[in-house]
């Protein structure tokens, strides 16, 4: 009884105040709501293939609750009606709504998540993000901002190269702004630090706490819709990618500083601790994690700290993830299929403590806010993805315990017919003030005997 | 407990409530220097640890347009909010008055006492700026505790009006229209809890309604807000 009150109590209090600034997942933006226990399910975008099931891109959801009966099973598929290279996702800031990307298409969908956690709709979608942002190609990062959706471009509709922006949308999916990247040619008042200003772009972070947002950068369409083997081969092709990182005046939208930061920086982490002023990244061609750190002077710097397995392989680090309390960086490595866990006590001198092969391939990990629980999926692009039998696609739980991951289910998204699972997000009927129908966690006894919930 | 039907003891915990909103007011406004070197607390307890863009030196584009929408005043009367923001550049906030969270309400009602006292300070602002709060909880705030608050906090010749509404369904559109996240949680078996499930925001409107920022904890800062406020201003008198 006494246990069933403290699940009761760990449910239902955080419900009973103002949502707070840190995020779940540990690397969402600082603004939105955010989900400090148990979410009961994860949401997969999910990239549509031929020859496997309706063969369209697909919001898949999961039941992620270890008390329901479903757990650790799909219980719901929502296509959208064709492929569009369905890549990255992000809530809104109230995460009623998550909003997902397709590479090739310039589409959005903007799915309601909150009316049936487990059943999700399909609300809106945006076919003019060209358009409307003046020639943005590949909205990739969906990031929140309080009221806002900014969502980072790789493309642009000229040439079809790296130099891209990012777009400003309010929550109602209704255009506001675009802020392009800065290049030699318009530096927007930044200062070149370093060789280039590409005016690539890929990820994009906000340390809120100090004013400050990074973006990172990867490669235009036309690299990233061509065959992976065919662009290892073209030399003129591995030249078009992107070398800088900018940190910007958040408020004012406005690029402060381009550093040099070779061979694709891409997914940005930033420490949540306020007196933590640094941000990691990982490259993508040259395997390395970079700090990217205000010094003590007060001044922006980016230099490297770490190598990631052995460079001189290309294990192609892709997704990166941060605990909570900044103490560790988890590290994935597509081509190895691996899963490395960095110590970054000393953020200037990262040290590898555990690694694990995960599958044939690997790209996302979603991590719990609790550091116990982390989510990982398989694909990285349609035309990147290995071939033959290394194509696993799957999204796989495992726990960590801080010395070791202990698988705890699979789901095959090939045997179950789905596609391509990329990017993942949590959901909680908690968020909404409901509770889950399905784990009958709470008991209206329970809820009296702490005397101030009703 | 269903919602509009109040009992004797909701009504007697009104009346004590009312006092302690007071208290809870007071202590909020006089502890603020305590707070400041608390991580936990939003920075607008405090001095910001960056040195803001200056006013006119950055844009802020149109979010969306402003809804407007019937209220309750502290007199008992009705209006437009639209009546109520004229030709004038506004801050609205939503609060409801049961909120403890000090990162919460208690942090949006402390950032617009200071906007109002710098205001005060240069006088020739004040005929352009309103300050508006709504309580998103019409059950329980009523005229005379959105009367008690406003009593608390309005000072000078700043036009701070604290509002609330007749019903759920005149605040539901207005909640909606802003997006303004709110809802009381039910437990599985319909009972309603008291507290609030929201997210802080205020929001920045200009004189032509629409919405040109929206603010959270993280940058909720009276700096900050007079910045944005020059800038809209700078940007009316280019016009």
């Amino acid at each position: 009884m006494k246990r069933i009150i403290y699940l009761v109590m760990a449910a239902v209090i955080p419900l009973a105040s103002v949502f707070t600034v840190k995020a779940d997942e540990t690397c969402m933006s600082p603004y939105i709501a955010k989900i400090t226990g148990q979410e009961d399910y994860v949401y997969v975008w999910t990239l549509g293939v031929e020859g496997i099931g309706d063969e369209q891109d697909k919001l898949v959801t999961i039941d992620a609750n270890p008390s329901s009966e479903t757990y650790g099973s799909v219980v719901n598929v929502l296509s959208v009606g064709g492929r569009n290279e369905a890549h990255h996702s992000g809530l809104s800031d109230d995460r009623k709504y998550l909003w997902a990307g397709g590479l090739d298409t310039n589409q959005i969908f903007i799915f309601d998540i909150h009316s049936d956690p487990r059943t999700p709709t399909l609300n809106k979608v945006i076919t003019d993000f060209t358009e409307k942002s003046g020639g943005l190609v590949g909205p990739h990062t969906f990031y929140a901002l309080p009221g806002r959706m900014l969502v980072t471009a790789l493309s642009n509709n000229v040439d079809h190269g790296g130099r891209t922006g990012m777009a400003e949308y309010n929550n109602a999916g209704d255009f506001v702004a675009t802020h392009w990247m800065p290049t030699d040619s318009d530096l927007r008042g930044a200062t070149k630090s370093g060789q280039f200003a590409d005016g690539y772009g890929y990820d994009v972070r906000v340390k809120a706490d100090m004013n400050i947002m990074l973006t990172s950068s990867f490669t235009g369409w036309s690299n990233y819709m061509m065959d992976f083997g065919q662009m290892l081969q073209d030399g003129a092709a591995m030249q078009r990618f992107g070398n800088t990182m900018i940190v910007w005046d958040m408020h004012a939208r406005q690029p402060k500083k381009v550093f040099d930061v070779p061979g694709a920086p891409l997914e940005i982490r930033c420490a949540w601790d306020p007196s933590n002023r640094y941000c990691f990244t990982s490259t993508a061609l040259t395997s390395q994690i970079w700090l990217i750190y205000e010094d003590d002077q007060g001044e922006w710097q980016a230099k490297a700290v770490a190598d990631i397995g052995d460079p001189s392989t290309v294990p192609l680090p892709v997704d990166i993830s941060i605990t909570s309390d900044d103490k560790g960086l988890w590290v994935d490595t597509f081509l190895e299929g691996k899963a490395r866990y960095f110590d970054i006590s000393d953020p200037h001198a990262p040290k590898q403590v555990y690694e694990e092969v995960i599958g044939k391939q690997i790209n996302m990990v979603s991590q719990s806010w609790d550091g116990k629980r982390l989510y990982f999926s398989s694909s990285l692009l349609g035309n990147w993805d290995k071939l033959g039998d290394d194509d696993e696609q799957y999204v796989k739980l495992y726990h960590w315990d801080g010395e070791k991951l202990d698988h705890k289910w699979t789901v095959d998204f090939y045997a179950e017919g789905l596609g391509r699972a990329h990017q993942m997000r949590f959901g909680s009927y908690a968020l909404y003030g409901k509770i889950n129908p399905t784990t009958k966690l709470a008991k209206i006894d329970d809820v009296e005997v702490n005397g101030e919930l009703n | 407990m269903k919602s509009g039907e109040p009992t004797r003891a909701v009504e007697v915990m009104k009346s004590v409530r009312a006092r302690q909103i007071l208290l809870v007011f007071v202590l909020s406004l006089s502890c603020t220097a305590a707070l400041v070197h608390s991580a936990s607390r939003g920075p607008g307890w405090g001095e910001l640890s960056y040195e803001p863009p200056a006013a006119g030196t950055y844009q802020l584009p149109v979010i969306m347009s402003a809804t407007n929408g019937v209220v309750l005043k502290d007199d008992h009367s009705t209006a437009n909010l639209f009546d109520l923001m004229s030709d004038r550049i506004v801050f609205l906030s939503f609060i409801f008055t049961r909120c403890s969270d000090v990162n919460g309400c208690p942090l949006a009602n402390a950032v617009l006492y200071k906007v109002q006292s710098r205001i005060n300070q240069r006088p020739e602002l004040a005929k352009d700026v309103a300050l508006l709060t709504i309580s998103f909880d019409p059950e329980f705030d009523t005229p005379k505790i959105i009367s008690a608050l406003k009593k608390s906090f309005q000072r000078g010749v700043v036009d701070w009006e604290f509002l609330t509404t007749n019903s759920q369904s005149d605040l539901q559109p207005i909640l909606d229209g802003y997006g303004q996240f709110a809802v009381r949680p039910h437990n599985e078996h319909g009972v309603r809890m008291e507290d609030y499930v929201h997210l802080l925001r205020v929001y920045l409107i200009d004189k032509k309604r629409h919405v040109r920022n929206i603010y959270s904890v993280s940058f909720l800062h009276p700096d900050i807000l007079m910045n944005d406020l020059e800038t809209l201003l700078l940007e009316s008198q280019l016009e």
